[in-house]
């Protein structure tokens, strides 16, 4: 240090007048304010597109309030228009993201926050923290964006009187773009807290017996009495430092302010220490005064002043405080103190200490101090933005500003509203990390026949229904619809009987095929049926099943996956005997279901032994392990691999051209007899093999070959009704190819072990794919659909199925079904209903599924197409205008409908827990004039 | 005048005398036979190195030696260059000086020769270790590059005055605010400094020339700016000052992503940009854009991967920071970690692992030694095996980055700083509880090295085979020719060392409290 002691008195004296106070101050702002020189990386430019929302508001000077169905073109991350829809040219070059039913408003700023923290220093006048410093620009704050908070104020601490520079910055985005004003305001502290700040030790190093480490230096204020003056003291002495004053960081820094170039902002919450500095900067030509406190009162002086308030809306939400004070309602109290504050800007923000995402929560509960909904969105956004000097860039939406802005799901104050995404600077910078729920919301929602709720909502989470009611809950991220008042919600209808996805494919499957297997991700033509509201189709094939059944399958017409879209593979058996004659089909459907009933016996007939099995392996008397046995058994099967009628080609080893031949074959349990057909022989020759039981047949044909032997043959059964392999003669190898060209059921014997394992364990019997749907119909998990036409025949079907067999039944078309009505509605034999639903009856017309849906029988309407299911709205609206009435035909379309195809635990009803498949009309479903708005499948919109 | 002749001729006698018992060790030595790994250039897959007067003079597949070459076969070994560690406390007595603003410190006061740290650098193939103060401070002070061999810290030292350590993230205790508070206030109160000192330098010079004080202080201020000397800084502010100039390295930690950008603004304003390097913490690595732009060299943080966990939705995440800092282009040096329990703590482990991250293996390599040591100011003369580097050689039985290769002997500057034969800890730690006798032998063999020193030329120790002869020398064998080594290696007499790592394990465990690291970092 240079020696003081040495230069003349005068000379310091000389130097003291000198030194310019303004240069000096000069100085001090240059150095401070040269470190707010800009980034010297290259900018993110933001993003680019075009957001359409079902709201705007756009907070800002001269544009009305709300946009209905409004639009924003952004541009590397500013705002480049905004207005309706069809105001506002749309660049062709951009995405677009749509909200239909969100509401979109400027991000929200918090004008003070303690997101900093508070600096360690002990000085309790210091210009030389800045809150920025403290502020993470790579940091995480999805939290509070989520809360859709998108700018702050950071303040730099509370805790001691001038405490620092605080900083406006940004909560998302280019890390680099975060901060917005590094300096904003010098934070002035008019608070208890302040008082009484630690002693001010100065380390002087190096330390010894020659430089002794002095005592703290005591500071002020010790109370309210001296806050004020201390701040202006330390002002001046800012302003004109003495040259020989030991270095000061703390007071210098103050040197932008002392000349009012740098704004300020005192923070008071009692009445004394508001007048205080509210005085204070009314000297001071300006700033800002921030309080949670008792601002009742000073409206007219800020006014006066003309100096806007922050003010900290208390909120106990989540943390009731132990003590609240004398007043029953000190927060309303404290909220309606705002009343008074007519002429002032206002910003609003949450209190210290408490969670930045509950901002708009904080704001929506000035509205109780009579504040209206636009001056606290204000206080929110736009003169948040103009009182920390930020207007210019953020606050509202308007060309020019930055795109920070918010996507909400309704009014912007609701409690129930929720932020669904947030973007700053036209990128993505909040988003539900998981798929929120659905609500919707309508005037009338048709949940079932029994339940009809007017003004309801339908809360879909996860692809299901979670809850139904007048207000369900709204879960964080939820999405809401709000279809208005005339809208008419009802579960997705359901196509009884169609074709979807077959793509006209008219075969008649087997009774092992699934015909969802045929389905996959949705197709443009699954999502047009969705569209028009038919979400669930009994995917049946266009003919057959015959007495043998066919598996019908019920599948959506929308969906992500196939995994989405099959809701069951097999869900029902279909049989047809509409051309048949009614005794003779009654026959082979018994012949069938007992088939299946035995199949079924040896299934549960295994099961208990199992269970028998399993309870003695607990009890401990383990069953001794039994050399497997050989069982007889006698299976009907007209799938016998062999037997039948075989026409070969033989080709090959010496022979010059192929020959051709015929033999008849039939397999007795392993044993194959046979012979030769053609070409025709004088004398039978005998074939005799055996069949390994998979594929394998090892053989000979007994001909005359004079004392060379048989010439034997090895085939394999390469798939259903073909065979190839060799005959071998005297060295000769000749090739054969054979297919069977006639096959008729026969009773057979097979060999086949014992059915129990090493351990005793019981083993399973055979799946036979061809009987699973007969187990499935026998165990009564599915039902029969049988498609009758004439009344003799749905006789004969009721008479075996319902009544004999007791199994669920379903009749479709049933043309005569009326005949039986009465029969059918004891039963409990559903009906789905002929596409063309209206009849005559000795020259009258008459609606077949009225008629019988009045006598009790449940009936479903089938579209009996592929994606002419769309128009199964319309076979419902001829229905009702001939006469059905609206209701039913509604239930026939979907509560019925699920339960004649035992669907009504997934889809068929609103309730919780099934499906979240929904139509939403903008009427009465059946009106001419009312169309579908929107279809929901699995909680997501088809579009 | 002939007294003064023959003074002259007796200092000069002396002074040579001096000089040849200071090079203790062999003038001329060639490793022949090796793989040489040399990190700058192809690798050779048999070839001879060849280090006289402690720095090699030739690199090859064949090199003609001098007569008088000491030769040690190392064929079937993979010769390597000393591992550079680039930034380590563990050298000191203790990691941090509480002082916020210790620009004049310097970690000479506080290096312990004695400490295990050294002995443990030196097993692992470190040869040049910079001792700097940790990064739990404001101004940390004066570092300073060492060998891990020697008995004071002047014999240590390979660089003095090495950088300025600083730290851009908050010093435990502090915030952010307060850290920078106080480094923005060590500058501004330096240029206060400085314009009184300019005054002061004025009224000096005004004084000499019997003149009056005749102008006000600004004026005074301006012109004596000029007048100011070097030597008229004081000791608080002399580092500072050529820091300020751009005269000294700065070593800045920037302990997460956030600090980057205020760090190197700040550098760039107190004209120590151009000499900087970062040392990174975890999550450090974010920043990397604002980091490449810098194009600064920067050290990674011991932990190589870095996760965390997405606050709304729980889910963990992993990233592997040298992938992202290798993949901008930086220069980066890899750290062993503190904790020697780890396999963490080798050098060559990280950068395998490294290599194992998609890492290109030149650049892994390079991370553990020509990149520290071009940090360092070192790059002419260490990290790679290159004609006119320091003979700084690490003898690996294998390749370096296979973990289950040893280092199997260490030449710095030539001499053999190691070997793993006579590595008293090693054969304690591996041996048979049984074959307790066997540790006797390295201490007659030292001995008679230790007899070796005196002469120029090493001479094979008793009944030690001839060096030539590589068929005689068996891996295992303790007694392969050892050239004079004057350093407390790990080859010493068993007593002395135990003693001597029992004080350094104390003082180590009780240390360990202090390491900020172990408290997860400053920011924690």
């Amino acid at each position: 240090m240079p020696d003081r002691e040495n230069i003349p008195a005068k000379v310091r004296r000389f130097r003291a007048c000198q030194i310019n106070p303004a240069l000096v101050t000069l100085g001090c702002a240059a150095f401070f304010w040269a470190t707010e020189a800009t980034s010297a990386y290259p900018a993110d430019r933001g993003g680019s597109l075009v957001i359409r929302a079902g709201r705007v508001m756009p907070v800002a000077d001269g544009a009305p309030w709300v946009i209905e169905r409004g639009v924003i073109v952004i541009r590397d991350g500013r705002i480049e228009a905004v207005g309706a829809e069809g105001e506002v040219a749309l660049p062709p070059d951009l995405p677009v993201a749509s909200f239909p039913d969100e509401t979109v408003m400027p991000g929200m700023i918090a004008a003070s926050c303690d997101l900093a923290g508070f600096h360690r220093g002990v000085e309790s006048v210091s210009g030389a923290y800045t809150a920025v410093d403290a502020f993470d620009v790579y940091g995480d704050y999805r939290v509070i964006l989520a809360g859709g908070v998108t700018a702050v104020h950071l303040d730099p601490g509370r805790h001691r009187l001038i405490s620092g520079v605080g900083a406006v910055v940004r909560l998302g985005g280019s890390p680099t773009e975060r901060i917005l004003s590094e300096r904003s305001a010098l934070q002035l502290n008019f608070l208890e807290s302040a008082y009484s700040p630690p002693l001010d030790f100065n380390y002087i190093f190096p330390a010894s017996s020659d430089v002794a480490i002095e005592p703290g230096r005591r500071q002020a204020p010790d109370s309210r009495l001296g806050q004020q003056p201390t701040v202006r003291a330390a002002l001046e002495a800012a302003l004109s430092p003495t040259p020989d004053a030991a270095f000061d960081f703390h007071r210098r820094a103050l040197g932008a302010w002392t000349s009012g170039a740098g704004g300020m902002r005192v923070r008071a919450d009692r009445a004394g220490d508001l007048r205080q500095a509210i005085e204070f900067l009314r000297d001071r030509k300006g700033g800002v005064v921030v309080s949670g406190g008792e601002v009742n009162g000073v409206g007219a002086e800020l006014a006066a002043a003309k100096l806007p308030l922050v003010f900290e809306v208390p909120l106990q939400a989540g943390r009731p405080a132990g003590n609240l004070g004398t007043h029953p309602d000190v927060l309303a109290r404290r909220v309606e103190a705002l009343e008074g504050l007519a002429d002032v800007p206002l910003a609003l923000t949450v209190g210290e200490g408490h969670d930045l995402s509950d901002l708009r929560l904080a704001a929506a509960t000035a509205l109780r101090a009579g504040l209206n909904e636009r001056r606290i969105i204000e206080g929110v956004t736009r003169r948040a933005a103009e009182i920390l000097g930020v207007g210019d860039r953020i606050g509202s939406l308007a060309p020019g500003k930055d795109a920070d802005l918010l996507v909400l799901s309704g009014d912007p104050l609701s409690t129930t509203t929720h932020v669904r995404k947030v973007y700053v600077r036209g990128a993505t910078a909040f988003e539900p990390p998981s798929e929120g729920a659905l609500v919707v919301r309508a005037g009338t929602v048709w949940v079932s026949p029994e339940r009809v709720i007017e003004g309801g909502e339908v809360l879909i989470e996860g692809g299901k229904v979670a809850a139904v009611g007048r207000a369900v809950p709204r879960p964080p991220y939820a999405k809401v619809i709000d279809a208005g008042d005339d809208a008419v919600v009802t579960p997705g209808f359901i196509d009884a009987r169609g074709h979807l996805g077959l793509r006209g494919d008219g075969g008649s499957p087997a009774p092992d095929v699934k015909l969802s297997k045929a389905i996959g991700a949705p197709d443009v033509t699954d999502l047009r049926t969705a569209a028009a509201g038919v979400t669930t189709v009994a995917l049946s094939p266009y003919r057959g099943g015959g007495t043998t059944g066919a598996q019908v399958s019920a599948i959506k017409s929308g969906g992500r996956s196939r995994g989405d879209r099959v809701i069951r593979d097999t869900a029902a058996l279909i049989f047809d005997v509409s051309d048949a004659d009614p005794a003779a089909a009654a026959e082979q459907l018994k012949k069938r279901l007992e088939a299946g009933k035995k199949y079924l016996e040896s299934w549960q007939k295994y099961e208990k032994e199992l269970k028998e099995w399993e309870e003695k392996q607990k009890s401990g008397q383990a069953a001794e392990a039994k050399p497997a046995e050989k069982e007889q058994t006698t299976e009907v099967k007209d799938d016998d691999p062999i037997t039948g009628t075989w026409s070969g080609t033989l080709s090959g080893g010496p022979l010059p051209n192929p020959e051709t031949g015929k033999v008849a074959l039939r397999l007795t349990g392993t044993q194959i007899e046979g012979r030769v057909i053609e070409p025709a022989v004088p004398v039978d020759h005998k074939i005799t093999g055996t069949f390994d039981g998979e594929k394998g047949i090892k053989g000979q044909i007994e001909v005359d070959t004079q004392g060379n032997g048989y010439p034997e043959f090895e085939l394999t059964l390469d798939r259903t009704d073909h065979m190839t392999g060799v005959i071998r003669f005297m060295g000769i190898t000749v090739n054969v190819e054979g297919e069977r060209v006639e096959k008729k059921p026969v009773e057979f014997k097979v060999e086949r072990s014992k059915t129990r394992g090493k351990d005793g364990r019981p083993l399973a019997p055979k799946v036979d794919e061809g009987l699973e749907p007969l187990k499935l119909l026998l165990e009564k998990k599915i039902p029969a659909v049988v498609r009758v036409s004439a009344h003799t025949q749905i006789d004969a079907v009721v008479k075996l199925i319902a009544e004999e067999f007791e199994l669920p039944l379903t009749l479709v078309d049933a043309e005569e079904a009326s005949v039986h009505a009465a029969r059918l509605a004891e039963k409990k034999v559903g009906v789905i209903l002929p596409v063309n639903v209206v009849r005559t009856r000795q020259y009258v017309p008459y609606v077949q599924g009225d008629d019988l849906s009045r006598a009790g029988v449940v009936v479903a309407f089938q579209s009996d197409a592929e994606d002419g299911a769309r128009s199964l709205r319309e076979v419902g609206m001829y229905a009702v205008e001939r006469g059905m009435s609206a209701e039913a035909a509604l239930a026939a379309l979907t509560t019925n409908a699920a339960r004649l195809l035992r669907l009504d635990d997934r889809v068929g009803s609103l309730e919780p827990g099934r499906d979240g498949d929904l139509v939403i009309f903008d009427g009465p479903p059946f009106e001419a004039g009312t169309s579908v708005r929107r279809v929901i499948i699995n909680g997501e919109e088809v579009r | 005048m002939r007294r003064t002749g023959a003074w002259r001729a007796a200092t000069a006698v002396i002074a040579f005398a001096a000089v040849s018992v200071q090079a203790g060790p062999p003038t001329k030595i060639a490793l022949t036979g090796g793989r040489i790994v040399p990190v700058v250039g192809p690798e050779i897959e048999k070839g001879t190195i060849l280090i006289e007067h402690g720095k090699i003079t030739a690199v090859g597949a064949s090199v003609e030696l001098p007569f008088d070459a000491m030769e040690v076969d190392v064929s079937g070994k993979v010769l390597f260059p000393g591992l550079v560690n680039a930034h380590d406390w563990q050298g000191l007595d203790i990691p941090n000086e509480n002082l916020d603003i210790g620009a004049a410190l310097d970690v000479y006061d506080a290096i312990d020769p004695s400490r295990l740290f050294f002995e443990n650098s030196l097993r692992d193939g470190v040869t040049t270790v910079h001792i700097i103060q940790a990064n739990n401070c404001v101004i940390g002070g004066i570092s300073r590059v060492v060998r891990p061999i020697g008995l004071d810290v002047d014999e240590m030292t390979v660089r003095p005055r090495a950088g300025v350590k600083m730290s851009a993230s908050p010093k435990g205790g502090y915030d952010r605010m307060t850290q920078w508070a106080i480094l923005r206030e060590a500058f501004a109160e330096l240029a206060d400094y400085r314009e009184r000192l300019a005054e002061q330098r004025y009224e000096e010079e005004q004084k000499k020339l019997k003149k009056d004080v005749d102008v006000g202080p600004a004026e005074a201020r301006k012109r004596g700016a000029e007048l100011i000397r070097p030597q008229d800084y004081d000791d608080a502010h002399a580092n500072l000052h050529e820091l300020s100039q751009g005269r000294l390295d700065a070593w800045v930690y920037v302990g997460a992503a956030t600090d980057v950008g205020p760090a190197v603004k700040f550098a760039k304003e107190n004209g120590f940009f151009d000499r900087v390097v970062f040392v990174l913490g975890p999550d450090t690595f974010k920043a990397v854009d604002e980091l490449k732009a810098a194009g600064r060299p920067v050290v990674l943080d011991v932990n190589l991967d870095f996760r965390e966990r997405d606050p709304l939705t729980g889910k963990l995440s992993e990233t592997f920071v040298p992938k992202v800092i290798a993949d901008a282009g930086l220069t980066f040096a890899l750290l062993p970690h503190p904790d020697a329990s780890l396999a963490e703590r080798y050098l060559t482990y990280q950068a395998a692992r490294c290599i194992r991250e998609g890492v290109a293996r030149e650049t892994a390599l390079a991370a553990i030694t020509i990149n520290p040591a071009k940090m360092l100011g070192l790059g002419d003369t260490l990290g790679s095996l290159e004609v006119g580097k320091a003979g700084n050689i690490v003898v690996y039985g294998g390749d370096p980055l296979d973990f289950n290769t040893w280092v199997e002997q260490v030449y710095i500057d030539g001499i053999l700083a190691y070997d793993r034969a006579k590595d008293v800890r090693i054969r304690r730690l591996l041996e048979e509880p049984g074959a307790e006798e066997k540790p006797k032998e390295p201490a007659g063999d030292s001995a008679a090295s230790d007899q070796t020193q005196q002469g120029d030329k090493p001479e094979a120790g008793e009944g030690a085979p001839d060096p030539a002869k590589p068929e005689n020398k068996g891996e295992n064998k303790p007694d392969s020719p050892a050239p004079p080594k004057p350093s407390p290696g790990p080859g010493d007499d068993e007593a002395s060392v135990e003693r001597a790592s029992d004080r350094a394990d104390r003082a180590e465990s009780r240390r360990r409290k202090d390491n900020p690291r172990s408290k997860g970092g400053p920011d924690a």
